[in-house]
């Protein structure tokens, strides 16, 4: 039920995406930092949820700090002429990878072993 | 694993803004494509220079056969009516004026060249041939009765400009270097006299150094104007 919600959700956002106007030409590498941030944060949260550390506050505070905080770099990044933004990426994408093998073993260590999980649980 | 409800409003709303900004995101770049957007722009332009180099070669080579056709109707027609032979007349003598065909004549031909060794005693600037020098030169002609003047071919008009751009000089928008030769068709010894005055631009210039030959022929042939006259505002 949960996961019908969750796509549910996301096809709808889909759509309001695409029926918004463009974003304003400047403006558009921080729109991609501030994806990579989310993706990250949402990542993050279904590994915790998984591990069942899941915290709302720290869910949130991640979620709208690291992109505020990769769009500042950004900013930075584009009145010193560095492009910071390269090192936000590579950041978010280990960290991506990083949960996602977390998330990755701990579905299969479920798969094989089913009571133990529900004991760590 | 979440007994809260809390949990999945919040994560759905986290997927909502993510899939939200993923696809405006890619909205965009579809639509402007900007990464590339540099080279393309340079590569069409190049493309377009290319296009109107082409569409230029084309289109004066049509104006050719169409002024060449318009030459036959005229023949044709202006030998048998009297009326039109007079205007065909003035006609001519018209495009004598304006540059419109070629002519032929007696007159003098005038070979302008930088100075060869630089004399220190002046400045570097006053001994190569400028603009202003060409236009001095084609003033005095025109005082002394040119009637149909050309520099390096380049027939001039009524509405010829000489101007400099860099290192070249532009007479009808067209890039020329030196030697500078200039036609002129006319009285050949009022234009001779006017060019050699003592104390006249030739002179000033040959004192700096600037080498200008001046020479009578009896068979001075200068093209007609290349370019197109386009009058949108007179009346």
């Amino acid at each position: 039920m949960k996961y019908v919600i969750l796509l549910i959700v996301a096809i709808l956002g889909g759509i309001l995406g695409f029926m918004v106007p463009e974003i304003p030409y400047s403006y558009y590498d921080y729109t991609a930092v501030a994806i990579l941030a989310t993706l990250d944060s949402v990542f993050g949260g279904v590994t915790s949820i998984l591990k069942g550390k899941f915290d709302m506050k720290i869910f949130i505070s991640g979620y709208f700090g690291n992109a505020i905080i990769a769009i500042l770099l950004v900013a930075l990044g584009q009145k010193l002429g560095v492009d910071i933004y390269l090192a936000a990426v590579i950041v978010f994408v280990q960290r991506m990878l990083v949960n996602f093998s977390i998330t990755r073993r701990i579905l299969i260590d479920r798969k094989s072993n089913n009571t133990k999980v529900e004991e760590v649980q | 694993m979440n007994k809260k409800p809390g949990v999945i409003i919040v994560l759905s709303i986290a997927v909502f803004l993510l899939s939200f900004l993923i696809c405006w995101q890619v909205k965009t770049i579809k639509n402007s494509d900007s990464s590339v957007l540099q080279l393309q722009r340079e590569d069409a332009l190049r493309d377009e220079v290319l296009k109107w180099q082409n569409n230029y070669q084309d289109v004066s080579e049509r104006l050719e056969q169409t002024e060449k056709r318009l030459n036959e109707y005229l023949a044709n027609i202006s030998s048998t009516d009297k009326t039109i032979e007079l205007l065909q007349q003035e006609l001519a003598q018209l495009n004598v004026v304006s540059g419109l065909t070629e002519v032929k004549g007696k007159g003098i031909i005038i070979t302008v060249k930088d100075a060869e060794t630089l004399n220190p005693l002046y400045l570097a600037e006053d001994q190569i041939v400028h603009d202003n020098d060409l236009l001095q030169i084609v003033n005095e002609l025109r005082a002394a009765g040119a009637e149909a003047i050309s520099i390096n071919n380049q027939r001039l008009t009524s509405l010829s400009a000489i101007r400099c751009v860099g290192p070249s000089i532009l007479v009808n928008d067209v890039k020329i270097g030196a030697p500078f030769v200039i036609k002129a068709i006319g009285n050949v010894d009022y234009l001779y006299s006017g060019i050699n005055l003592s104390g006249g631009v030739v002179d000033i210039m040959r004192k700096y150094g600037i080498s200008i030959e001046v020479e009578r022929n009896d068979n001075v042939i200068i093209p007609k104007y290349e370019g197109t006259i386009k009058i949108s505002q007179s009346t």
